[in-house]
C-alpha cells in the first residue's frame, strides 16, 4: 500500500506536467497569447485560442479532457488513501479531526474538478454556444486540494521529525 | 465412577435448566461455570438463542464489503505491527505486544478513529488485530482465530471488546424486553434471578436508582439469560488462558483487558448539523443507526425516548457488573493481577455519539488512554483505580 501511494504520486506528477507541457507548447505558437503559460490563467484567452485551433489540436484537447477524468480519480484516491493512512497514525485529536475532514474535501474537490471539465467540454463544442465560466468549481477544486496538502503537510512534518 | 459421572451430568443439566428458566443462584451459575465443557456452552447457546450454533453462526457471518473493510483495515494495522517487529521491537525492555480480538469498537473500518487505532499508535506498543466491526462474541469463540493469534505472537496483552452485537444484533434486542411493563416490581425478570440480584448488591459502579426502577420491569428474561451466557463464555475463554484446560497454559504471562461499552443511546436523529468536521456523523448514521436499538424497542412498544434510554443503561450496567465480578473471581483465584477491566460508563455524553453504539473518535481517544495506562501498570490522578478496573473519567 506503501509503494502504491508513491507510484500513483509520480503518475500524477507525470500527468500533470505533460498536461501543462502541452498546453503551453500550443499557446506559445499563437500571436494573441504569447505570454506563453501565463494565458492558462485566462478563460476567454483560452477558449478564443482553442477554437482558433485546427481540428486536430481541438481534438487532442477534448481527449486529453475525457483523460482527466480517470487522472480526477487517481488524485482523489490518493488524497484519500493518504489523509486516511495519516489519521491512523494521528494522535493530536484535532488534527485527527482534520484529517477526517480531508476526506470530505477530496471528494468535494474531485466534484468541483468534474464540474470544471464538463463545463469546459461544453465551452470548447463546436458550432459555439453560451460560454460558462468554471472559475467558481476551479476555485473550490484548489481550494479544497490546497487545504488538504496543508493539513497532510501539518500532520506528516512533525512526525517524520519526531 | 461411572455413577458420579452421570449425577455430575445431572446436575449439570439441572443447573442449566435453571439457567434457562432464570432461577440460578450465584452459586448455582459459580458451580456450572466451573463444570461447562464446550458442548455445555454450546447446550445453553441453543436455549438462549433457539438455534442451533452452526445455524446461528452462518446468520451472524460477517460478508462482503464489511468483510473486505475488517480485512483491509486489519492489514494495515498488522503491517504496521511487522514493521516494529522487523526493528527488534521485542528486544526493547519497555516495549509490549498486543493482541486484540472484538467488534466495531475495536475495529471500525472506515473513517472513524476506533479504541485500537489510538492504541496503536503508542510507540512503545505494538498492535495485531484481528477484531472485525459487527462481530458477535459467539463468532469469536466459535471461530478462535485468537488462540491461533494468541500462540503465534505470543503477546504480553490480550484486549477483548464482545457482546454489544449479540444484544443488537438480528433486531434482538426486542426478545430482550417485555411487550408490558411487569405489573410489580417483585414479578420482573430481575427480582427471579438470584444471581443478577447478587451482582447489583455487590456492585463495583453506583447505580440510579430512578433509572432502574423505571427500567427494570421492561427487562426480560431473555437478557439474563443472554448476560449468564456471557459469563460462560468469557470464562471460559479467560480460565483456558490463565489456567488452560487440561495441561499448564500455554500464556503465562498474559495479562487480559476486558472492556463494556458505555451507556448505548437509541436514536433515530440522522445527525445534520451546521459542523463541517462532523460530516461523517450523518453519512456513518446511515449503515445502521435506529436499527440496532430503537426500532427492536419500539417493535416491542417501547416509544418513551427515556424508558428506552434507561433500559439500555440497566442493560450496559449489568453487562459492566458482570465482567467486573468475573475478573474479581479470577482475583480470588489467585490470578488478580492478570485480568482488568476498562470501565467507560457514563463518559460519552449525549452529543459524543457518532451513531446509536459508537462515540466519536476523540471520546475512544480516552477510552484507549485507559488502555494505555492499565497496560502500563500506572493509577493516574483523578482516574481512579479499583482493583481489577480502570475508570475512564
Amino acid at each position: 500500500m506503501k509503494h502504491l501511494k508513491y507510484i500513483l504520486l509520480l503518475i500524477v506528477v507525470l500527468f500533470e506536467t505533460y498536461f501543462i507541457g502541452i498546453g503551453s507548447t500550443l499557446l506559445k505558437d499563437i500571436p494573441q497569447c504569447d505570454e506563453g503559460i501565463l494565458m492558462l490563467f485566462r478563460y476567454d484567452c483560452i477558449i478564443s485560442v482553442f477554437h482558433g485551433l485546427q481540428p486536430i489540436w481541438q481534438e487532442q484537447i477534448v481527449s486529453m479532457l475525457h483523460v482527466d477524468f480517470i487522472f480526477i480519480l487517481v488524485y482523489t484516491f490518493l488524497l484519500l488513501l493518504w489523509s486516511y493512512l495519516e489519521m491512523q497514525q494521528q494522535r493530536s485529536v484535532w488534527l485527527n479531526e482534520l484529517l477526517r475532514l480531508n476526506i470530505l474535501l477530496g471528494i468535494l474537490a474531485a466534484v468541483a474538478d468534474c464540474i470544471e471539465n464538463m463545463i469546459l467540454l461544453h465551452d470548447f463544442s463546436i458550432p459555439v454556444r453560451t460560454i460558462y465560466q468554471p472559475d467558481v468549481f476551479s476555485f473550490i477544486k484548489w481550494g479544497c486540494i490546497g487545504w488538504i496538502v496543508v493539513v497532510l503537510l501539518m500532520s506528516r512534518v512533525p512526525r517524520f521529525f519526531a | 465412577m461411572a455413577a458420579t459421572d452421570d449425577e455430575e451430568t445431572l446436575e449439570k443439566r439441572t443447573l442449566i435448566g435453571q439457567l434457562t428458566r432464570n432461577g440460578i443462584s450465584h452459586g448455582g451459575l459459580n458451580k456450572l461455570m466451573e463444570a461447562a465443557n464446550v458442548d455445555d456452552i454450546q447446550e445453553i447457546t441453543k436455549r438462549v438463542f433457539d438455534l442451533n450454533e452452526a445455524d446461528l453462526l452462518r446468520k451472524i457471518a460477517i460478508e462482503g464489503i464489511f468483510k473486505k473493510l475488517n480485512t483491509l483495515k486489519n492489514s494495515q494495522r498488522n503491517e504496521r505491527y511487522f514493521a516494529k517487529i522487523h526493528k527488534s521491537f521485542r528486544s526493547g525492555t519497555d516495549n509490549k505486544v498486543v493482541f486484540v480480538e472484538g467488534d466495531s469498537w475495536f475495529n471500525y473500518p472506515i473513517i472513524l478513529s476506533d479504541i485500537v487505532d489510538w492504541i496503536a499508535m503508542d510507540k512503545k506498543l505494538a498492535v495485531y488485530s484481528s477484531a472485525a466491526g459487527g462481530d458477535w462474541l459467539l463468532n469469536m469463540l466459535a471461530t478462535r482465530e485468537y488462540v491461533d493469534g494468541l500462540s503465534i505472537h505470543q503477546p504480553d496483552f490480550f484486549l477483548l471488546s464482545g457482546g454489544g452485537n449479540d444484544i443488537a444484533g438480528m433486531l434482538r434486542l426486542a426478545l430482550m424486553v417485555n411487550v408490558k411493563k411487569t405489573s410489580r416490581e417483585t414479578d420482573s425478570a430481575f427480582r427471579h434471578n438470584l444471581w443478577a440480584q447478587h451482582l447489583i448488591e455487590h456492585s463495583y459502579g453506583t447505580v440510579d436508582k430512578n433509572r432502574w426502577e423505571n427500567a427494570i420491569p421492561w427487562i426480560s428474561k431473555d437478557f439474563f439469560a443472554l448476560l449468564m451466557l456471557f459469563r460462560l463464555q468469557y470464562y471460559s475463554v479467560l480460565k483456558n488462558l490463565l489456567i488452560g484446560s487440561s495441561s499448564p497454559s500455554k500464556f503465562q504471562d498474559l495479562t487480559i483487558i476486558t472492556q463494556g461499552y458505555d451507556y448505548l443511546l437509541p436514536s433515530f436523529n440522522s445527525g445534520w448539523g451546521i459542523k463541517p468536521w462532523l460530516w461523517y456523523v450523518p453519512v456513518l448514521r446511515w449503515i445502521g443507526h435506529g436499527k440496532w436499538l430503537k426500532r427492536p424497542l419500539m417493535i416491542r412498544g417501547i416509544n418513551d425516548e427515556q424508558l428506552q434510554k434507561d433500559i439500555l443503561y440497566v442493560m450496559v450496567f449489568l453487562f459492566n457488573e458482570m465482567l467486573i465480578e468475573l475478573g474479581h473471581y479470577f482475583w480470588q483465584k489467585g490470578y488478580g493481577n492478570r485480568v482488568f477491566h476498562i470501565d467507560s460508563r457514563d463518559w460519552i455524553q449525549e452529543g459524543e455519539w457518532t451513531d446509536e453504539i459508537h462515540p466519536k473518535p476523540y471520546k475512544f481517544k480516552a477510552i484507549a488512554d485507559r488502555y494505555i495506562d492499565c497496560i502500563n501498570g500506572k493509577a493516574v490522578s483523578g482516574h481512579p483505580v479499583y482493583k481489577n478496573v480502570y475508570k475512564v473519567l
